[in-house]
C-alpha cells in the first residue's frame, strides 16, 4: 500500500512538471519574451533565419495575398509606405506567409513575387512558412499581424498594424512605426499589445 | 482543450494521492429596404459580382414617439458564410453602419443576436450565419414632428468569411412613416427571432458579484463569480470587446459559476485592470448579458 502511494506521489510530481512545462509552452507570446528562432525560405528561394539579424530591430508582418484586409493595406500604399519608413531607419521588415498549400489563398513563391511587386511592397523579404510552425510559435492570428522585435531579440510589440481596422480614419496611428521610433529613441513604447484585425491565418 | 485535459488528469491523480492520506481531504477543495446594392471588394476565388450576402433589408420595428425608432437589418447569408459578432474574437471584423439621417437624429450601436463560438486551429471567433438580424435604435431630433416624411440611409460595412474572406458594403434605405402592413410583418418576423437576442442576467436566475483581477506577470486574470440555482449549467462566456486590452480568447472559460477572462493591457504591464468587463453568459443555449466592475486583488 505504502509503495503504491509513493509511486503515485512520484507519478503525480512528474505529471505536474510535464503539465507545467506544457502550459508554459502553450502560453501566448508576451511582450518582453524572447522572439522564437526560425529558419525559413524566402520567395526568392534563399534560406534565412532570424539569427542573421541579431542586433537589429526586426518587424514580422504576417501576410496573405488573398485576404481583403491585406489587399487594402497594400493597394492603398499604407503597408509599402510603412515598410519604406521602417527600412530607412535600418529596420529589417520580414513578411511571413503561413498560408497552407491546400488553401485557395495559397500562391507559389513566383506568383507572390509578382503580386507583391505589383503592389510595390518594400519589405526586406517575404518568407514562406507553409507548415505554419513559425506562425504558431509566435501566435500569429490574423493577416496582417505585426510583431516588432527589439535589438536584443525580444518581442517589443504584438498586434495590429494600426488603429484603423476599416481604413476610414484620416488620422491613424501606425503601431509598428510608433514602436520602432520609441525603440530607436530609447524610450518606452506607449502601446505594446493590440488586438490584430483581418482574416485568420490559413494554417494547415 | 488540451489544457483542460491536463488539468482533469492532474485532478484525478491528486484525488488518488489524497486517497492515500485519509487525513488529508484536499481533493474536494481544489479550486482551481429596399433595393440594396452590394460592393464586395475582394478578388477571391468567387466571381467579382458574388456577394455572400444574398439579401439585406432594413425594416422598421418601432416608429418612435415616444421612444426611439427601432430598425432591423435582416441579412440572408449564402450557406457556409458567416459575419462577425460585435467582438469578432481572434480574427475578423464586426459589421458597422454609416448612417445618413436627418439633422439631429442619432443612431445607437448595433445590437447583435447571440453568436456561435467557433474554435479553429486554436483561434476563437464569434460568428453569425444563416439569417442574421442586427438591431439599431435611432433617437429622433427633439424637434422632430411625428408623422413627417424622412429617410434613413444606411451603408452596412461587412466582412464575411467561409474558407476565405470578402469585405464589402451594402446600401439600404427605409422611408418614414412606413406602411402599417410592413411594420406588422416586420414585428411578426422579429417576434419569432427574439429568443436569438441576449436577455438580462436576472432572467437566468443567476447573479454576478464584482470581478476580481489578479496580475499574472503578462496579463490580468479576471475572475467573475456567478451564483444561483442553475450555476452549474452556465457553460461558456463570450466577452464584449474591451477597449485598451486584448482578450486572450483561448483562455476564456466558464465552469461551475467561475468565469475566467485573461486580458493583456495595451499599454504594458504597469497598467491597471479594466474598470468594468462584460459579456454573455451562455446557459442552455441562451446568452445572458452580464456587466461587472473589476476590483484588483
Amino acid at each position: 500500500m505504502r509503495k503504491t502511494c509513493l509511486m503515485k506521489c512520484v507519478l503525480f510530481t512528474l505529471a505536474f512538471a510535464v503539465a507545467w512545462l506544457a502550459a508554459a509552452a502553450a502560453a501566448p507570446l508576451a511582450v518582453g519574451d524572447l522572439a522564437p528562432a526560425f529558419t525559413l525560405k524566402s520567395i526568392d528561394g534563399k534560406i534565412h533565419s532570424l539569427a542573421e539579424y541579431k542586433g537589429k530591430i526586426v518587424v514580422l508582418e504576417w501576410t496573405n495575398q488573398g485576404c481583403p484586409v491585406v489587399q487594402r493595406h497594400y493597394r492603398t500604399g499604407l503597408m509599402p509606405a510603412a515598410q519604406r519608413a521602417a527600412r530607412e531607419k535600418g529596420v529589417i521588415w520580414l513578411a511571413v506567409n503561413s498560408t497552407n498549400p491546400g488553401h485557395s489563398n495559397y500562391r507559389e513563391p513566383g506568383d507572390l513575387q509578382k503580386i507583391y511587386t505589383d503592389w510595390k511592397a518594400a519589405y526586406t523579404l517575404q518568407l514562406m512558412d507553409a507548415d505554419g510552425a513559425t506562425g504558431r510559435a509566435y501566435g500569429a492570428k490574423t493577416t496582417p499581424h505585426i510583431f516588432v522585435i527589439d535589438s536584443r531579440g525580444r518581442v517589443a510589440y504584438n498586434g495590429a498594424i494600426d488603429n484603423d481596422p476599416r481604413g476610414d480614419k484620416a488620422d491613424r496611428t501606425n503601431y509598428a512605426l510608433a514602436a520602432i521610433d520609441a525603440l530607436l529613441a530609447g524610450e518606452p513604447i506607449a502601446v505594446t499589445t493590440t488586438q490584430p484585425y483581418g482574416c485568420s491565418v490559413k494554417y494547415k | 482543450m488540451r489544457k483542460l485535459q491536463i488539468i482533469s488528469t492532474l485532478l484525478l491523480f491528486l484525488a488518488e494521492v489524497a486517497a492515500c492520506f485519509p487525513g488529508l481531504s484536499m481533493a474536494g477543495q481544489i479550486v482551481a429596404a429596399e433595393r440594396p446594392f452590394h460592393t464586395p471588394n475582394s478578388e477571391n476565388q468567387e466571381s467579382p459580382s458574388f456577394s455572400p450576402l444574398k439579401s439585406v433589408e432594413l425594416l422598421v420595428l418601432e416608429t418612435g414617439g415616444p421612444g426611439p425608432v427601432r430598425l432591423e437589418f435582416r441579412i440572408e447569408l449564402e450557406p457556409g458564410w458567416h459575419l462577425y459578432w460585435e467582438n469578432p474574437g481572434d480574427a475578423g471584423l464586426a459589421p458597422a453602419v454609416r448612417w445618413k439621417l436627418p439633422e439631429g437624429f442619432v443612431a445607437g450601436p448595433l445590437l447583435h443576436p447571440v453568436p456561435k463560438k467557433s474554435v479553429d486551429e486554436g483561434l476563437v471567433t464569434y460568428v453569425h450565419s444563416g439569417t442574421v438580424l442586427l438591431i439599431c435604435d435611432i433617437a429622433p431630433s427633439p424637434s422632430d414632428q411625428a408623422g413627417r416624411r424622412w429617410e434613413a440611409d444606411a451603408v452596412l460595412e461587412w466582412m464575411a468569411c467561409r474558407e476565405s474572406c470578402i469585405v464589402g458594403e451594402t446600401a439600404v434605405r427605409t422611408v418614414f412613416p412606413p406602411a402599417a402592413e410592413s411594420i406588422r410583418k416586420a414585428r411578426s418576423l422579429f417576434e419569432a427571432d427574439r429568443p436569438l437576442f441576449p436577455r438580462p442576467l436576472s432572467e437566468s436566475g443567476l447573479t454576478a458579484a464584482a470581478a476580481e483581477a489578479e496580475w499574472t506577470g503578462a496579463a490580468w486574470r479576471i475572475k467573475i463569480t456567478l451564483a444561483g440555482p442553475r450555476v452549474s449549467q452556465a457553460d461558456d462566456f463570450y466577452p464584449y470587446p474591451l477597449k485598451d486590452y486584448v482578450i486572450e480568447h483561448a483562455g476564456v472559460s466558464c465552469h461551475n459559476g467561475k468565469i475566467v477572462l485573461p486580458v493583456v493591457p495595451s499599454r504594458g504591464s504597469g497598467s491597471p485592470p479594466p474598470v468594468e468587463v462584460g459579456g454573455l453568459v451562455i446557459l442552455g443555449g441562451t446568452g445572458y448579458d452580464v456587466k461587472v466592475h473589476v476590483v484588483p486583488k
